[in-house]
């Protein structure tokens, strides 16, 4: 992948984005004005994303740049740009089709499975471009956990699941991977369910446990990024605060990105969202400012389930 | 924001293992080991498959080039199959010996090879088979289809019939040899010819005629129980399990809106059954396919109860000769000459056939008829 | 109720009858199938049947000892080349199906050469083997065990590869994409999570190939010959289950017809105890997942 631009690391620390200061909404003169933003983007334009300030404020991890996705010749993602802050929970929202999942998988190059994929711009994790040519993506992956939608434990052991990310690195002692086993259920509140009986199949554990055992999977290699695809729409709400909990706790230590369909979910755990429609970033600031004093009419009717 | 011009995401393949180090890169991609060896085993192992078809086709071919070349296409119209020479006495027209200065004159009657009686034994072996055993395994799919999942007893029949395709074809032989065979002699071969003998138009099944001593008389079929009609029921028996097995997944994937639908509008349980098959016919052509590409290979059973005499005969009850039955018997010690390239050119031509079958089965049964795994 | 009606009804319930009766038919066809092989074939059994090999005595023919491991062993050489080859072949046309203009063709012959009939694959092993080294060792014909053995590997690999294809692709996706995500090489996700997922089916699979191997004879009949010597030794003319049944059979001597009978109800019965194992263990086997 050739960037057009190629990154000094005297640009690293500098934001590409510029955000557009506009002005909190007002009422307009009684006139029921349609959805400007979304008909430009049904009209097929790229119009600049609404970023508000407070996203500049803290530091960054990740940073999209201009980033864009085909899927053959299908379109998915049109230069979505956003930085992405470091230590907090970031939400994804929009309706479906709307690219945060495809975003989301960018981040780990797991399109890449996909054929005919294609990209362009970049994503930049400290000072490197994830999609320069010749990266090592086994490594890449190993550096952001991911958590799916249905949980998917491998058909093994409970302990042999958690540990698998140790083992495929070559690991192989066995007190460093049952330490590293407990730490990671512990974290994942899931050791006091599990920790008599870590030799048991994983497959017979509920949905909401599978789940968390899939997080402390993915946590297991110390990543600095967690990517949950979506992570609660497979389980029952109980199951569903449990994980919330997690996320909340999780957050403190890593960087969280998630993908979820459910604005209460975002609203109740994440520090900043970013709404997507149709490919592109529509807007993206706090969560608090997203839910409460949205910028834009079309966020505003989003989050309070208008339309999509 | 500047645009920049689409590239190919890098296929997961080429990636590797070096160590995650926290300072920032992520280092190059190096080509794993476990990833190199396993893709060269694989895509060898690809290699094999391609090699041994082209090995199948190419040895056959050369091995069989003599014949190729002396006889061409004419191999499968010829019907002469002589491995010896033989010394013939000429007559005259009358059919009178011709002597010259006190002794017989003979011709040389050469070496001659064709391959229509086997390909004739083959194709009517094969339909016969066929004409028992298909409405024997529709009517026991649909069995297994409609009424035996109510009686809990598809699971045991469904493995009984799976069990039957599992014995091997000379299990099948045995029996006909020592089995079926004497029975078709002793009973139903007089039997037939008591009833239906006297049928005029029927002639043909009990009486061949031959040309004998120069003359051409007509004399009775001798039947030793062996015979074409033997050969078909063995083959019957055997292509039963597959084309009931085939058909009861086809019939499966019949969708039950489809049944219900018929069963709406006043369809009797008959009719809708004849909706079921109508809409998997071309699963079910398939699955005929299948049964029939199995009955034109099948070897050690014919090769044991059906005669091997490499003639062409009208009648069920003589003995006749398959393709695959002819190479078993002949194979093993060949005559001189073309002998063996024919005998290649012979299995040659099955082959072919039987690929062709195999592929059109296929078609229809993976490709349109649908949902059927192609492991049968 | 009109007479066309009454009609229609009776005709369906005719057709009822007869589909239930061509069940009942091709069931009883089996078991009189089996059933003369269990009556003949035991009582010519023994103990001697497995023990003793073969004398030259046509009124007390022996045993089959040697035939059955001869087969055991060419069992065991078949298997060694068609196993591996058949597995990795399965492996390519599942995992690395997106070179498809590649594992589209070789799947497609992978079912071709599954139809091939046996007899076909017999004089090729002949061709192929058994002529380059009678030139070679200028010796007349040389049968050999590796030609029979080259013979029944060439009708097994196909049939492993497809049935370990098909078993791989019943695996999920998501255990893919997880072992991926988490950062394992496509080596690694096929064998820690892929191949263990699917072994019980693949292990059936090749279990079930064997079996239907064990129970040819046309394939043997111009490559390892058929020998009524007990030998290990795969250089020479071999002997098999198969190939001695059908020599009994189709020989004039009563005596060694009755061994034949016994014969074949051994291997048939192998064939009945490991096809029941396989589906049972398979059961079993999925019923402990999914629990």
């Amino acid at each position: 992948m050739q960037p057009t631009m190629t990154i000094r690391p005297s640009e690293v620390a500098q934001p590409v984005v510029r955000p557009v200061v506009v002005p909190p909404r007002t009422v307009r003169n009684g006139r029921e004005s349609s959805y400007p933003v979304i008909d430009a983007i049904r009209r097929g334009e790229v119009p600049q994303a609404v970023v508000h300030e407070s996203v500049l404020a803290d530091e960054h991890i990740l940073e999209v740049r201009a980033f864009e996705l085909w899927y053959s010749a299908t379109k998915a993602l049109h230069a979505v740009s956003m930085p992405i802050a470091k230590g907090k929970v970031t939400a994804l929202i929009g309706p479906s089709g709307c690219g945060k999942s495809t975003l989301l998988r960018s981040f780990n190059r797991l399109n890449d499975l996909i054929d005919g994929v294609r990209v362009g711009g970049e994503i930049i994790l400290r000072g490197e471009n994830l999609y320069r040519r010749g990266i090592d993506v086994i490594s890449l992956r190993r550096r952001l956990g991911m958590v799916f939608q249905k949980p998917n434990p491998f058909p093994m052991s409970i302990f042999e699941n958690v540990v698998y990310a140790l083992r495929i690195s070559g690991e192989r002692r066995r007190d460093v991977l049952e330490a590293a086993c407990e730490r990671a259920l512990r974290q994942a509140a899931l050791w006091d369910e599990v920790k008599d009986r870590l030799k048991a199949s994983a497959v017979g554990l509920s949905g909401g446990q599978q789940q968390r055992l899939c997080i402390a999977r993915a946590i297991v290699s110390e990543p600095e990024v967690l990517l949950l695809d979506e992570p609660c729409s497979a389980l029952d709400p109980i199951a569903t605060l449990r994980i919330e909990e997690l996320i909340h706790e999780i957050g403190q230590r890593l960087t969280v990105l998630i993908v979820t369909h459910n604005m209460q979910q975002a609203a109740r755990v994440s520090e900043y969202t970013a709404f997507m429609y149709l490919g592109r970033l529509v807007e993206y600031g706090r969560t608090a400012d997203i839910f409460q004093v949205p910028r834009l009419r079309e966020t505003e009717d989003y989050v309070t389930g208008r339309f999509g | 924001m500047s645009q920049t011009t689409p590239t190919p995401a890098a296929t997961g393949d080429a990636t590797a293992r070096s160590g995650p180090s926290r300072a920032g890169g992520f280092g190059e991609a190096k080509r794993s080991v476990g990833d190199w060896l396993l893709g060269v085993l694989c895509r060898s192992s690809a290699g094999v498959m391609i090699a041994m078809l082209v090995s199948l086709l190419g040895v056959l071919t050369w091995s069989a080039w003599p014949a190729i070349s002396a006889y061409g296409l004419g191999f499968l119209v010829g019907t002469e199959w002589r491995v010896n020479e033989l010394q013939r006495p000429v007559r005259d027209d009358a059919g009178k010996i011709i002597f010259r200065d006190g002794e017989m004159v003979t011709e040389t009657v050469p070496q001659m090879f064709g391959a229509l009686p086997v390909m004739y034994g083959t194709a009517m072996s094969s339909l016969l088979a066929l004409m028992i055993a298909v409405p024997l395994s529709f009517g026991a799919a649909l069995f297994l289809v409609r009424v035996a999942p109510k009686l809990r007893i598809a699971g045991p029949v469904s493995f009984l019939v799976e069990f039957l395709a599992a014995i091997p074809s000379l299990a099948y032989g045995l029996w006909g040899l020592f089995v079926l065979a004497p029975f078709l002699q002793e009973y139903v071969g007089p039997t037939a010819e008591r009833w239906l003998g006297g049928v005029p138009w029927l002639r043909w099944m009990f009486y061949e005629q031959v040309i004998v001593a120069g003359r051409l008389i007509e004399r009775p079929i001798a039947m030793t129980g062996r015979d074409l009609l033997c050969g078909s029921l063995i083959l019957a028996i055997m292509v039963l399990p597959i084309i009931t097995s085939v058909s009861r997944d086809v019939l499966k994937g019949v969708p039950r809106s489809q049944i219900e639908g018929t069963l709406a509008l006043g369809a009797t349980w008959w009719q809708s059954c004849l909706g079921m098959l109508r809409y998997g016919r071309s699963g079910l052509f398939g699955a005929v396919m299948l049964g029939l590409a199995r009955a034109a290979g099948e070897t050690m059973a014919v090769a044991m109860v059906i005669g091997n005499n490499n003639q062409i005969s009208a009648s069920p009850f003589a003995p006749a000769a398959t393709m695959a039955s002819l190479l078993a018997n002949e194979f093993q010690d060949p005559g001189e000459g073309l002998h063996r390239p024919s005998l290649l050119y012979v299995a040659l031509v099955l082959l072919v056939m039987s690929l062709l079958f195999n592929v059109v089965a296929r078609w229809f049964v993976v490709g349109k008829g649908g949902g059927v795994s192609a492991a049968h | 109720m009109s007479s066309a009606l009454v009609r229609r009804r009776l005709f369906s319930n005719l057709m009822f009858g007869v589909c239930i009766s061509c069940a009942a038919g091709i069931v009883s066809l089996l078991l009189m199938v089996l059933g003369y092989i269990v009556w003949i074939g035991f009582a010519s059994l023994s103990w001697g049947f497995f023990t003793t090999v073969p004398t030259g005595d046509l009124s007390d023919p022996g045993g089959m000892r040697h035939a059955i491991e001869g087969t055991i062993i060419l069992l065991m050489l078949a298997s060694a080349v068609g196993v591996p080859i058949g597995l990795f072949l399965g492996i390519y046309l599942s995992e690395y199906d997106s070179e498809w203009y590649v594992t589209g063709p070789v799947r497609f012959v992978a079912d071709v050469l599954a139809g091939v009939p046996s007899i076909v694959v017999g004089i090729l092993g002949y061709e192929l083997v058994v002529v380059p080294i009678s030139r070679l060792t200028s010796s007349q014909v040389s049968y050999s065990g590796w030609a029979g053995a080259a013979a029944l590997a060439f009708i097994m690999i196909p049939i492993v590869a497809r049935t370990t294809e098909e078993m791989l692709r019943l695996v999920p996706r998501s255990y893919r994409e997880g072992s991926l995500a988490l950062g394992a090489t496509k080596a690694q996700t096929i064998a820690r999570v892929v191949m263990p997922a699917a072994f019980g089916s693949v292990t059936t699979g090749v279990v079930l190939a064997v079996a239907r191997v064990a129970g040819e004879t046309a394939p043997l009949l111009f490559t390892a010959l058929g020998s009524r010597l007990l030998t290990r030794n795969p250089n020479e003319p071999f002997p098999s289950l198969t190939l001695q049944i059908y020599a009994y059979a189709t020989g004039p001597y009563p005596e060694q017809k009755r061994l034949a009978w016994a014969g074949i109800l051994v291997l048939v019965a192998i064939l009945f105890v490991v096809n029941l194992a396989i589906r049972w263990a398979a059961h079993r086997h999925t019923r402990q997942r999914t629990a």
